[in-house]
């Protein structure tokens, strides 16, 4: 489903260029769960992006299902990542000014789907992550898990392919970061791709495969085939 | 999706509470005084369009008068084709109407030939259009004035006692719907010409004297220029006057006259396309401040929104669809501001009619027209004050906004740069309206206290319409009994008032005649307006020969005729078959509004008090209102019955400046809006500025800066741009406002004074604005802004 060949990334900032990633190559397949590991300012949330096409890389080749879109522009990214990409993100990123309801609605309604349509799959989404209750309620007014649970609804209410998460746990206490994580372990037993980025070692034993980043590098891959036995 | 777009709009407008109030009133502001500016220029670009026939009705001027000879529309009816008809007004400027019991001053009585219905489409309520004007002393009022005179009773075939000079009795044929108020002139009577006293005048001066004012109503696709040429030819012909001499006829449309028209001997004071252009340009300037104010707090606050842009993006909006939704949000916004400001404008309304001195409405014209404008002016305003912000936000791009929380804006992003260009422009014209209210303000200032040459307090004037020589002797020996009275003169002409142009031929001068300014006087004249003699001394009953025909001259009628030493000399006055020497010489003093220069001046005793208009009191020094009883008294038993008709000349005087006043408490509103505008601006923006920089705030006194450091870090940059905006706004006042002082003769020197005053109270307001906020932001605890982020 993913490949990136020689993937880099650069940033250029006042004549000081840093490398955040160099010669990434890696291979993702549909119905893996990954994790993407290593010490803060490695490169893993540049490499989120640009695996969740909100970004593109400087050099290289990423192949997403199928297509070499590391040239694509902007609007060909958006429309390729309405369709097969949902993003859960620490800190939630939920519209304050919008309900849990209309927070999950959004990415339907970008999609251009009917409004009886959206009514019924997002009622059916907030229903499997019980925050039905609390459609009408904005963000500020739920507990963080509460929260996180709402950005994963909206992250699956398209029926993506692939779910990418940048520390899903991070903000929130064991107990509900479990929660989480045994959600997205649900999800991709049912079928989801999905490549997480992590801290916690906690969180990693979910994952079928590690990859570790350092400086911009991939240094291993663990394959951790049995956790899952 | 519109649904969406909508209630996020609205939450948006009720969670940031404070920032919405600061916008939509800002804006609602701004568009208030933009309607009520439109509406006064509507109102005054209206004027005389109301008759189907406006299109085709021109007035004759001559040599930019507005009055013309008899003879001319005589001579348009029968020599033009092309002039389907023309029409003759007389205006008697005070007539006495009434019954045996009670008499009335009338100030819109008029003459008018019988084809008036034929030009001008007046409705009549009743009578014949056709005949109603025709027989002599026949006469046509208004339905006001029906009401006035004979309440519910049919007025047809009764009489009223007019007197216009003379004195007869005039039957009612006619009562003619009031006339709009969008009229150039106004009228309450029309008397049949016929009965026009001096409508037998000799035949020469049917072609000199400017007895009438004369409308035609030419046929479609007449050629206008041969028809003024023909009347120049004419006027040439019958008055003697040679090709070298200036002689121009010109034909104004109707609805020009209003406007654009600069006559002398305009029935009413008229309005000017100055100050149409000069009121519109303000309300643009006022709008363009409050749409500033939407951009600038749009993307100050842009930071806010930014990460909700970033989501939006990343469940796949396009651009297009955000940029949808912002403006959007800014069209509801101004459509909000919108509806507030038709409710100012409705509350103002009244207020500003009396200032502007017109009768507009916004709701008036029982159409929804006003309503369309609203909702117009929202829709453009949204898009127009919506756009930039709105492409703006939508260019985030959410990789970034992730990766450091919110796009943080350098200080020299564009953006910036153009909210500080805004923030200049906004202060610029704030100071810009400030130097002009300032200026308008020493202007009219100095035109009423400057000395003017002459005397104005303490002076009551009386208009009379004729009066007989017994009555007028034995009224000024009544009066100077008084203590109170100090001196009584009467006169045809009074300053302040318009003064007739008389031929006069003064003797031993270059030329034969000339045409100065004239006024016929009685004894005392110089000593009830106060003037300085220059030279001789005034007119005097111990010099006898004096009443048989002596004259004063002002200092440029000296010079106009050449003379250094203007005493003895003798001069003629044709008209009157009189002539006499010249007894004394006056300082020049101005008589007319200051945006004239003085000029040559005339003065001939006249004793005869059939000549007089004007009856002229110097009251002494005390109770004004006790000495005014006193006159009315003594009027009272010299003449009974006639109504006593008083004005004081200091008032007439300020009247002269009608224009100018309400030009001055106009541009003072719309600059204290305008100010406030900028301020609630500028308020926005520091709000904005402590916001982004809470975090900096906070680091600086955990690091020892002291509030008073933190207070200057947030209002420096803000001052300079003020600061800048003065340098900006200096020269571009100084620039229209010596244009506007153009138009007076007698002005103020444009001071260093005016705009340093202008610039210290925009920085003074700008601190103010802005102190407030960053005091505030500098005395909170820092752990709580450094936890903040």
């Amino acid at each position: 489903m993913i490949k990136t060949k020689n993937l880099k990334r650069t940033y250029v900032t006042d004549e000081v260029e840093t490398t955040a990633l160099n010669n990434v190559n890696i291979e993702i397949n549909e119905g893996e769960f990954i994790a993407i590991m290593g010490p803060s300012g490695c490169g893993k949330s540049t490499l989120l992006n640009i695996l969740g096409l909100l970004d593109n890389p400087s050099g290289g080749e990423y192949v997403f299902a199928g297509q070499e879109v590391s040239k694509h522009s902007e609007r060909q990214r958006a429309s390729l990542r309405k369709a097969n990409i949902g993003f859960v993100f620490q800190s939630f990123n939920l519209i304050d000014e919008l309900t849990v309801y209309e927070n999950v609605e959004l990415p339907l309604f970008y999609l251009g789907v009917s409004s009886s349509d959206r009514e019924k799959r997002v009622t059916a989404v907030l229903e499997q992550m019980q925050v039905m209750h609390r459609k009408g309620h904005f963000p500020q007014q739920l507990s963080g898990g509460q929260q996180q649970r709402v950005a994963v609804a909206r992250a699956i209410i398209a029926g993506p392919k692939l779910i990418l998460a940048d520390e899903p746990t991070g903000n929130l206490d064991s107990a509900h970061g479990t929660e989480v994580m045994k959600i997205l372990s649900d999800l991709n037993e049912a079928g989801t791709t999905i490549v997480m980025v992590t801290h916690s070692a906690h969180d990693a034993e979910y994952s079928h495969r590690i990859i570790n980043l350092f400086d911009g590098h991939v240094v291993t891959e663990n394959i951790k085939e049995q956790a899952r036995l | 999706m519109f649904r969406s777009y909508f209630n996020i709009a609205l939450r948006n407008l009720v969670k940031h509470r404070g920032y919405s109030l600061i916008t939509i009133s800002g804006l609602a502001v701004g568009i208030a005084c933009c309607i009520l500016i439109s509406l006064f220029v509507l109102y005054e670009l209206g004027y005389d369009r109301q008759d189907p026939n406006a299109g085709r009705i021109y007035r004759v001027e001559v040599d930019n008068w507005a009055a013309t000879p008899l003879a001319i529309a005589p001579f348009l009816n029968s020599t033009r084709p092309d002039v389907e008809e023309a029409v003759r007004f007389n205006r008697v400027s005070r007539a006495l109407i009434g019954n045996e019991q009670q008499m009335f001053t009338e100030k819109r009585f008029f003459f008018a030939d019988s084809t008036l219905f034929r030009v001008f489409h007046y409705r009549l309520l009743a009578g014949d259009p056709e005949k109603c004007l025709t027989a002599p002393n026949s006469l046509v009022l208004t339905q006001a004035m029906a009401e006035k005179y004979f309440g519910r009773e049919n007025p047809i075939g009764k009489t009223l006692k007019v007197q216009t000079g003379r004195s007869a009795d005039y039957t009612i044929t006619g009562v003619v719907e009031n006339v709009p108020a969008q009229s150039h002139f106004t009228f309450d009577f029309l008397g049949s010409f016929s009965s026009f006293p001096i409508a037998q005048v000799d035949e020469k001066m049917q072609w000199t004297a400017s007895l009438a004012y004369t409308y035609l109503l030419a046929r479609p696709g007449a050629d206008l220029g041969a028809m003024s040429g023909a009347i120049e030819k004419i006027m040439r012909l019958r008055t003697q006057t040679p090709d070298t001499s200036s002689l121009a006829v010109s034909l104004r449309p109707l609805a020009d006259i209003h406007l654009y028209s600069e006559c002398e001997k305009e029935i009413e004071p008229q309005g000017s396309i100055r100050y149409v252009y000069i009121l519109s340009t303000v309300a643009l300037f006022i709008l363009f401040l409050a749409v500033i104010n939407f951009v600038n707090l749009s993307t100050a606050r842009s930071m806010r929104r930014a990460r909700e842009v970033a989501m939006r993006k990343t469940f796949g909006a396009r651009k297009g669809q955000l940029v949808a939704q912002f403006i959007g949000e800014s069209v509801l916004s101004a459509f909000l501001a919108s509806l507030c400001a038709v409710g100012l404008v409705e509350l103002m309304l009244p207020e500003f009619n009396a200032v502007a001195g017109i009768n507009a409405s916004l709701f008036g014209g029982g159409t929804i027209l006003p309503l369309l404008a609203v909702l117009g002016v929202s829709l453009v305003v949204g898009l127009g004050a919506g756009s930039y912000p709105a492409f703006y936000l939508s260019r985030f791009r959410p990789v970034r906004i992730m990766r450091s929380g919110y796009s943080a804006e350098s200080p020299s992003s564009a953006a910036s740069l153009l909210r500080k260009g805004l923030v200049v422009l906004q202060f610029t014209i704030s100071i810009g309206l400030i130097i002009g209210s300032l200026l308008i303000s020493r202007q009219l200032d100095f035109i009423q206290t400057r000395n003017l040459g002459l005397d104005t307090e303490q002076v009551l004037v009386m208009p009379i319409s004729g009066i007989t020589a017994d009555r007028y002797t034995s009224l000024k020996s009544e009066l100077l009994k008084q203590h109170a009275i100090a001196a009584v003169t009467a006169s045809l002409g009074v300053p302040g008032e318009r003064i007739v142009i008389a031929e006069v031929e003064p003797q031993g001068t270059h030329e034969k005649s000339y045409g100065p300014r004239t006024i016929l006087a009685d004894l005392d004249f110089a000593e009830v307006f106060g003037f300085e003699i220059a030279q001789g001394r005034s007119f005097s009953r111990d010099h006898p020969s004096d009443t048989s025909g002596a004259f004063m001259i002002n200092q440029k009628a000296a010079a106009l005729f050449g003379w250094d030493a203007p005493v003895g000399k003798h001069i003629d006055f044709p008209s009157l078959k009189r002539g006499g020497e010249v007894v004394g010489v006056v300082k020049d003093f101005n008589y007319a509004s200051l945006h004239s220069e003085i000029e040559p001046l005339v003065v001939h005793l006249n004793p005869n008090p059939s000549f007089f208009k004007y009856i002229s009191v110097r009251l002494a020094h005390g109770d004004k209102r006790e000495a005014l009883k006193l006159v009315e008294e003594t009027w009272k038993r010299v003449s009974p019955g006639r109504p006593f008709d008083y004005y004081f000349l200091d008032e007439s005087f300020r009247n002269l400046y009608i224009a100018e006043t309400r030009l001055r408490s106009i541009v003072l509103g719309f600059t204290i809006v305008g100010v406030f505008i900028a301020c609630l601006g500028l308020l926005g923006l520091v709000s904005q500025s402590v916001v982004q920089r809470t975090k900096e705030i906070g680091i600086r006194k955990v690091l020892g800066a002291s509030i008073g450091g933190i207070v200057t870090l947030l209002t420096k940059d803000l001052l300079k741009l003020v600061l800048l905006a003065n340098l900006i706004a200096w020269p571009l006042a100084y620039y229209m406002m010596s244009k506007w002082l153009q138009s007076f003769a007698y002005k103020i020197d444009i001071g260093v004074a005016d705009f340093f005053i202008a610039g210290l109270l925009a920085v003074v307001l700008a601190c103010l604005t802005v102190g407030l906020h960053a005091v505030r932001a500098a005395l909170a605890n820092p752990v709580d802004s450094v936890r903040y982020e």
